[in-house]
């Protein structure tokens, strides 16, 4: 690029600058959509002046513009601010813009350009959940329309103190986000810092709640995302009420949950039916699944690989027996079945309802039996990765599930080069990511680590409502 | 810049580990040629040491000095660098010694020390705070799996193969000095950024550790017998191999130590490195080489040392235990007594 283009480049930037931070032109903004979505109409008021009404078909709702603006306009008498009390002023054209596209009704009038948000009430019907099936729980689950999702969450926590703050995400592109909290159980400063650094994110393109994870966290590159997604709002009011904060963002059906520890994975909302020692079996053997998941290819790779000898002798034989006509190592069995195991989780996860249940029983049952008949595969070997596939999908969390799917790669090779010490050292490997992260302040292994004795019993039992998220070092206030 | 915290009971944690580690742990053999020598009385002064460890480390951090020795107490930051080196070193050149002998014999000795040292760099690199979590969360695993496999261990014990108890004539200072548990000596560091109650967690991290490290000691003797445990290259770890199971998925269990070792080690390595560094004032950061540094100079020391001779190993750790101990204790003790700065209250206006 020469100079004289950067030069362009500059001028043009900063006619744009200008442009957007200039007075709302009606002709300018007709310049920006076609003459079917933007409708521009000239209304007369009975003894003032014509006002000029702009507003675009696609996002306004045309009835509640006739109704709410232009049979007041045509009726009452008074100043337009008296007309419309719930118009207020359009500084810019970006502002101008950025409310067309919200959906907004702009009045063109000699007191200036007003404008006041009419979305289209055009919006899905509200669901059962697809990612997190609820069977004893309440089934509804969050729509893209913010508003609609908010009042989901206070339906289910009927609670003075939950505070939904509200701000605009991005510059250009913009949406509209909520920070959901119970006020007094939440820590503030956690509040607060949350609050300002979505004020400072300037997105590209907003509408994702996902897209959040970058601006509050950085760069994440174990793949253990540090927040929790949900589309539950049971879900969130159970967790806000815990003192957790709540995400939300037009056009995304997913809340986003901060901050969140570890143990989190392993709770479902669906136990609390249950008795106390039914919920704490499962929630252990989900704990079990978690860690099988990662270390058990690992483990019997190291195992077999390079320490043999602990292995009980029948067991040794067994192995030996199933293995002997393979023609190579545990190492290449082993990959060669968990790649493949995981092409088949993929194909099923991508064509959930249409070909799912027909790719698991080709890919599962067909292709695995051919494999094992040709001598292809151990049936040892089919066992160990299909149970760590099987364990994967136990956590409560979808979305956890690529973490450990990727960290079962990587202790699975350190194992097979180093046996047991190799395992150990990817098992350590995992506990410094896991020690690392921090959110907020607030510990991924708190109170684990570090170690709060005070907030042990809470965390290890856990029960709905009986403790604020514990901060780590930072503790919150008490609940009054 | 925000305050380093450290959970007092996590730094409990990583004292008792410590006191473990730098211990018999390491020097099974060593310690088992010289226990005719450890009789009750030194044994229990060796425990005394340690806790008062912990008494002088918090007096001197608290103490009005004289100016002669606050300065001193300051330059002590160096020699304490080289303490925490060397014990790094020694704790890396241990470990390579059991993975040589238990498991990885044919392994290059270069490519098991990056395995450990490059889990250390990485974990020095995430800062004070966070390598403090990782060693008191692989604490909150290995002690507990430490305890269960030498319980398990005992299941193959005879008293009768301890008898008659060996207490020597002629006392000696040196199974005590080896004995004697170190888990203060990361105080100085550790400490300043620890809240309250860690002095009340640092005890019991010292009693608790100079408790468990008996174990590797009575186990191989109850297991093998005081001659033949004496003369095995790696008598902690076969006295647990020996225990044999038919109704676990594992036949023997030794592996588990074996994870158990790996664990402490490299939970040792990244304590003793952060204090080197901490003691020379290093700030803890992604970008700044001296992790990889301080780790690239330990991988060496652990090589050039002789991994086999155990009588030599156990030489260098008594000339470290001997400067820890004046390094640690001697000098502090005596900066206290002869430093106090006396006559120096605020008078209230």
């Amino acid at each position: 690029m020469s100079f004289d283009d950067i030069l362009a480049q500059g001028r043009r930037v900063e006619q744009a600058l200008a442009q957007a931070q200039a007075e709302p032109d009606p002709a300018a903004l007709k310049t920006l959509y076609a003459p079917e979505e933007l409708l521009d109409v000239t209304v007369p008021t009975p003894g003032g002046p014509t006002v000029r009404l702009m507003y675009l078909k696609s996002t306004a709702d045309v009835e509640r513009v006739r109704l709410e603006v232009i049979g007041p306009l045509t009726t009452r008498t008074g100043s337009i601010s008296e007309v419309l009390p719930r118009f207020t002023a359009v500084a810019s054209t970006l502002d101008a813009q950025q409310k067309l596209l919200g959906g907004a009704a702009l009045v063109f009038c000699p007191d200036g350009v007003l404008a006041a948000d009419m979305p289209s009430a055009t919006q899905r019907s509200i669901q059962e959940p697809t990612s997190e099936p609820a069977i004893f729980s309440p089934k509804d689950a969050l729509i893209e329309q913010l508003d609609t999702n908010v009042g989901l969450i206070r339906y289910h926590l009927r609670d003075p103190r939950l505070r939904v703050d509200y701000l605009s995400l991005g510059s250009v592109a913009t949406a509209r986000a909520a920070v959901i909290y119970v006020d007094g159980v939440a820590d503030p400063d956690l509040v607060d810092e949350a609050r300002q650094r979505l004020a400072e994110f300037r997105p590209t393109r907003p509408g994702f709640v996902t897209s959040l994870l970058r601006p509050l966290y950085g760069a994440i590159w174990d793949g253990f995302l540090p927040a929790d997604f949900t589309e539950r709002p049971y879900r969130i009011a159970d967790f806000v009420s815990r003192g957790r904060l709540a995400i939300l963002v037009d056009g995304s059906p997913f809340a986003m949950i901060t901050p969140i520890l570890l143990s989190d994975l392993f709770i479902d909302e669906e136990e609390y039916l249950q008795a106390s020692s039914t919920r704490y079996f499962v929630r252990a053997l989900r704990f079990l699944a978690f860690h099988l998941a990662l270390l058990a290819p690992g483990l019997f790779s190291a195992i077999m690989s390079v320490n043999p000898t602990i292995v009980p002798g029948l067991l040794a034989v067994a192995v030996t027996s199933s293995r002997q006509s393979l023609p190579y190592p545990v190492f290449t069995e082993l990959l060669v079945l968990m790649i493949v195991v995981d092409i088949l989780a993929e194909a099923t996860i991508s064509q959930k309802s249409l070909l799912g249940p027909a790719i698991s029983i080709v890919g599962g049952l067909v292709a695995g039996q051919a494999a094992i008949r040709a001598d292809l595969a151990s049936d040892l070997g089919v066992i160990v990765v299909s149970v760590t596939m099987l364990s994967t999908f136990l956590t409560s969390r979808a979305y956890i599930t690529y973490a450990v799917r990727v960290w079962k790669y990587l202790i699975f090779f350190i194992s097979s080069s180093l046996g047991v010490v190799g395992w150990a050292t990817g098992v350590m490997l995992l506990v410094a990511v896991f020690t690392s992260r921090r959110q907020f302040g607030v510990q991924y292994l708190a109170p684990f680590s570090p170690l709060l004795r005070q907030d042990l019993g809470s965390q290890a039992h856990y029960e709905r409502g009986r403790s604020p998220a514990p901060r780590g070092l930072r503790r919150p206030r008490p609940a009054p | 810049m925000t305050p380093i915290r450290v959970a007092p009971w996590t730094l409990g944690l990583v004292v008792m580990l410590v006191t473990i580690c730098m211990s018999p742990m390491s020097l099974d053999q060593a310690f088992l040629q010289a226990a005719g020598y450890a009789t009750p009385l030194w044994l229990a002064m060796a425990g005394v040491t340690g806790l008062l460890g912990v008494w002088l480390t918090a007096g001197l951090m608290e103490a009005d000095l004289a100016p002669w020795a606050a300065w001193l107490r300051d330059a002590l930051r160096f020699p304490r660098a080289l303490f925490y080196t060397l014990g790094a070193g020694l704790m890396l050149n241990a470990w390579l010694k059991v993975v040589i002998v238990v498991a990885l014999g044919r392994t290059p000795r270069p490519v098991l020390a990056l395995a450990l040292v490059l889990i250390a760099v990485y974990v020095l690199r995430l800062g004070m705070e966070s390598t403090i979590r990782f060693v008191g969360f692989l604490a909150l695993l290995i002690v507990p799996a430490a305890v269960v496999l030498e319980a398990l261990g005992l299941l193959n014990a005879d008293v009768h193969r301890a008898l008659p108890l060996d207490v020597a004539t002629v006392p000696w200072l040196w199974p005590a000095i080896l004995f004697a548990p170190r888990g203060y000596t990361v105080l100085p560091v550790l400490a300043p950024h620890a809240g309250h109650p860690w002095r009340k967690a640092a005890y019991l991290g010292v009693a608790l550790g100079f408790l468990l490290t008996f174990a590797p000691i009575l186990l191989p003797v109850l297991v093998f017998g005081y001659p033949a445990a004496a003369a095995d290259s790696a008598p902690l770890f076969h006295a647990i191999g020996a225990f044999s199971s038919t109704f676990l998925p594992f036949q023997r269990i030794e592996f588990i130590s074996l994870i158990s070792w790996q664990m402490t080690s490299g939970a040792m390595t990244a304590v003793y490195a952060l204090c080197a560094l901490s003691s020379l004032k290093v700030r803890l950061a992604p970008l700044t080489p001296w992790p990889a540094v301080l780790g690239a100079a330990l991988a060496t020391l652990a090589l050039a040392l002789p991994v086999w001779p155990p009588q030599q190993y156990a030489e260098i750790m008594n000339d470290w235990s001997i400067y820890g101990l004046l390094l640690f204790f001697a000098l502090p003790a005596a900066l206290l007594s002869l430093g106090r700065q006396r006559g120096r209250e605020v008078v209230p206006a």
